[in-house]
């Protein structure tokens, strides 16, 4: 029995790391971000199973097997869904697909990783959450998976990954070192830029388009705003999250010049409270009170396309890929009014970008290790990536290739999406600095904003959060 | 006088008026979640998120979470899903009266050393945090095979309807005069026969509302099926929560549809056994 089908086992050591990890922080949070991790490599996982497999390239290869995946529903899992009897006609395999609600993935994720069962062979992530995962030696490094042509077909053109995709799930875990260096974690399956969506027919009533400068953006939604009609400038995120910051707010932070972190000697300083930071964040925090939704700190993304849709918003500043359904035929009121433009540039012409993207990763306890990797192959190949566009809400395809020749066939009802899209995609990429206390002081973040919003100073609640968040990301 | 012939009547007065209103105003904001539900489930994809009330109703969300298109969009079919809760949670609660019946009598009759440690301790799993002891429990649960089966729920929600059975069984069988057993003992019953032919009978309603208050609670409980199942397990919760989707994509209207579907069971149960639930509610209520 080769080490890759061995099933993993759980010592005492094991089940109280699995709780000190999970337990703790599920119990803090649903999306785990206070969860701290050693840093400095992988550390017991099981062996890689690349090395064991041998001979000439077969799709057939791991014929007879069965193999389960967990999602989250989502138009890429949509998408993929009804094609995926035909990775079971070309390779054999049986492929159950789990689904969990997105705001309850992480923590099903989070258990099952922990507990190293093995239960689900692949799994949809983050990048940024390969930044926890990895450390503990709960994700397989995909590299020798790549680089072992028995495993690999010749056809799979891994290099046709936009490059800000295959460097944002690459990491070495060591504090300073930039993402692209270390092991493959995971491969990117669809991702999004963070942009504008506008309400065109509106923008073409007044007579305006969108703004070119942050000056001038912030102008704008201020004078499409009118409370009295229960409409207003721009929507984006505000609620006590992670997921507040890396959206429109890391975009446009980054665009004007400002950075999170600054490394030297492998050691991170906090650059939050710089002051351009705080001149950026106040500006943020102003347009949030004066043009953006009157319960901000509450806003999740769904929020922010919900009054998109409804023509409740003007613009959203957030994923292209969220804002994308929305102007799908019967899927909201503005179905069809919808238009994309990539934003205010920063002072130096910045269109600098923050990306998320979900990729597929493997649990490295997963005892079927090659059928998982046929699947990912297959589910991030050209042929595959290509059938899930045609599906009709695949928003945005990793692949350059399947994004020249597919997907810009299906933009024609999408005013802006491909000039938007050509415009940012070579400056998108991930603008954090990766540091594996990213959930828990990213949050502090949003906590921070939340502050300035009801009234706090700003460059005080940036100087607490930057010195908080130095000890944390240097512990 | 008619108030004499009428003692249950009040008189009307300025008091009493503003006291209804306020109750009826109390009412109608406490149940306007469940109407806005209903209204929720009859709208369109497109008007789902439309906070109007004018729309043109639509049955079609229900056919959906019954249908393939429901299972094709959350890959779990709603009606075994349904069917799968019905047997988990009529099975934990089934459990729990076999157990905590004759535990809740022991503790109603006995006192000794440690006693009330003991009924402490067992409501003590009713409010341990779910999220704190799911690791070891997920870990334990793959090892000897529980993971995503029936047995498995069963057993875990006993950490739900056990303490409920055994805390509300209690007060009825301490409200019980020993006496009416003392005088089957006297006839030459067992304990065992006194239990059986005098206490049990009496508790009737008590242990209805026990059961129909742990059913409930089973019913609702999602952190444990949403961790301990997978795809051949789901249970109602856990199918629910699956159309709220992601990705931009919610369909806030079936999900509203599925909820409805979803709450008649406990509804039904509740209807069914309603005769016994006024008076086992209230009883043990007050200590004499």
């Amino acid at each position: 029995m080769n080490d890759s089908n061995r099933p993993p086992q759980t010592s005492r050591r094991d089940l109280l790391k699995a709780m000190g990890f999970g337990g703790l922080s599920l119990a803090a949070t649903p999306l785990l971000n206070a969860c701290g991790v050693g840093t400095g490599g992988s550390t017991g996982g099981a062996a890689n199973g690349a090395s064991e497999v041998s001979g000439s390239f077969d799709w057939k290869k791991a014929k007879g097997e069965s193999i389960k995946i967990l999602q989250t529903p989502h138009p890429y899992q949509q998408s993929f869904q009804p094609l995926l009897k035909e990775f079971t006609a070309k390779t054999g395999i049986q492929v159950t697909a789990d689904l969990v609600p997105e705001a309850d993935y992480f923590t099903k994720l989070n258990t099952e990783l922990a507990g190293k069962s093995g239960e689900h062979d692949v799994f949809m992530t983050g990048a940024y959450f390969i930044w926890q995962y990895g450390p503990p030696g709960w994700m397989e490094d995909l590299k020798p998976w790549l680089e072992n042509d028995s495993a690999t077909s010749q056809e799979y053109d891994f290099e046709d990954i936009y490059e800000g995709l295959r460097t944002a799930t690459s990491w070495d875990f060591k504090v300073g070192s930039p993402l692209g260096t270390g092991g493959q974690w995971a491969i990117p399956w669809g991702f999004e830029t963070n942009v504008i969506a506008y309400n065109k027919k509106l923008f073409d009533a007044k007579g305006i388009r969108p703004a070119e400068t942050w000056g001038d953006f912030q102008q704008l939604a201020v004078d499409l705003t009118d409370r009295s009609k229960n409409q207003y400038g721009v929507s984006f995120r505000g609620s006590k999250s992670w997921a507040t910051i890396h959206p429109g707010f890391m975009t446009q932070y980054t665009r004007m010049g400002c950075v999170d972190y600054k490394s030297s000697g492998g050691k991170l300083t906090a650059a939050m409270n710089s002051p351009e930071a705080v001149e950026f964040s106040q500006q943020w925090v102003d347009l949030a009170k004066h043009a953006g939704p009157t319960s901000w700190t509450t806003y999740e993304y769904p929020d922010c396309t919900r009054d998109l849709g409804d023509g409740t918003a003007a613009m959203v500043f957030d994923a292209d890929s969220a804002t994308y359904p929305k102007n799908k035929k019967g899927a909201s009121r503005e179905a069809g009014n919808l238009a994309w433009h990539p934003g205010p540039a920063g002072p130096d012409g910045s269109y600098a970008t923050n990306l998320w993207t979900w990729s597929l990763a493997m649990n490295s306890a997963s005892k079927k290790k090659l059928a998982a990797w046929l699947f990912i192959q297959w589910a991030t190949g050209k042929e595959a990536m290509s059938r899930g566009v045609q599906q009709g809400a695949f928003a945005d395809p990793t692949r350059q290739s399947v994004f020249d020749s597919v997907f810009k066939q299906t933009l024609g009802a999408f005013p802006g999406y491909l000039d938007t899209f050509e415009k940012v995609v070579p400056e998108t990429k991930i603008q954090f600095t990766p540091q594996t206390s990213f959930f828990e002081t990213t949050e502090d973040w949003a906590v921070a904003l939340q502050d300035m919003y009801s009234g706090k100073d700003a460059k005080s609640s940036l100087d607490d959060l930057a010195k908080s968040s130095d000890s944390k990301v240097n512990a | 006088m008619a108030t004499e012939l009428m003692p249950g009547r009040k008189r009307l007065t300025t008091g009493s008026v503003v006291a209804d209103l306020a109750v009826i105003g109390w009412f109608v904001f406490s149940l306007f979640p469940i109407v806005w539900m209903v209204l929720l489930s009859l709208k369109t994809s497109a008007e789902q998120t439309s906070t109007y009330f004018t729309f043109s109703p639509t049955l079609e969300n229900f056919g959906t979470v019954l249908s393939d298109r429901g299972t094709a969009l959350t890959s779990v079919d709603f009606t075994s899903a349904l069917l799968t809760s019905v047997v988990n949670c009529g099975g934990a609660v089934l459990v729990s009266l076999v157990i905590g019946i004759p535990a809740a009598y022991a503790a109603g009759r006995w006192r000794y050393r440690g006693s009330n440690d003991l009924m402490f301790t067992i409501l003590s799993f009713r409010f341990a945090p779910e999220l704190m002891v799911i690791v070891p429990l997920f870990v334990i649960y793959n090892q000897v095979g529980l993971f995503d089966t029936k047995v498995g729920l069963i057993w875990v929600l006993q950490l739900v309807t056990m303490p409920l059975v055994v805390w509300i069984l209690r007060s009825y069988f301490e409200d019980l005069p020993a006496d009416l057993e003392q005088a089957a003992l006297l006839d030459g019953y067992t304990r065992r026969r006194a239990f059986v032919m005098v206490a049990l009978p009496l508790v009737r309603p008590g242990i209805a509302a026990a059961a129909l208050l742990a059913f409930i609670f089973a019913w609702n409980n999602y952190v444990f099926p949403l961790i301990l199942t997978g795809s051949d397990n789901s249970t109602v919760t856990v199918a629910i929560s699956k159309y709220l989707g992601g990705g931009g994509q919610a369909y806030y209207n079936l999900t509203a549809a599925a909820a409805i579907i979803g709450a008649l069971p406990p509804l039904a149960l509740a209807l069914t056994i309603q005769r016994y639930l006024v008076r086992g509610l209230s009883f043990g209520a007050v200590k004499s």
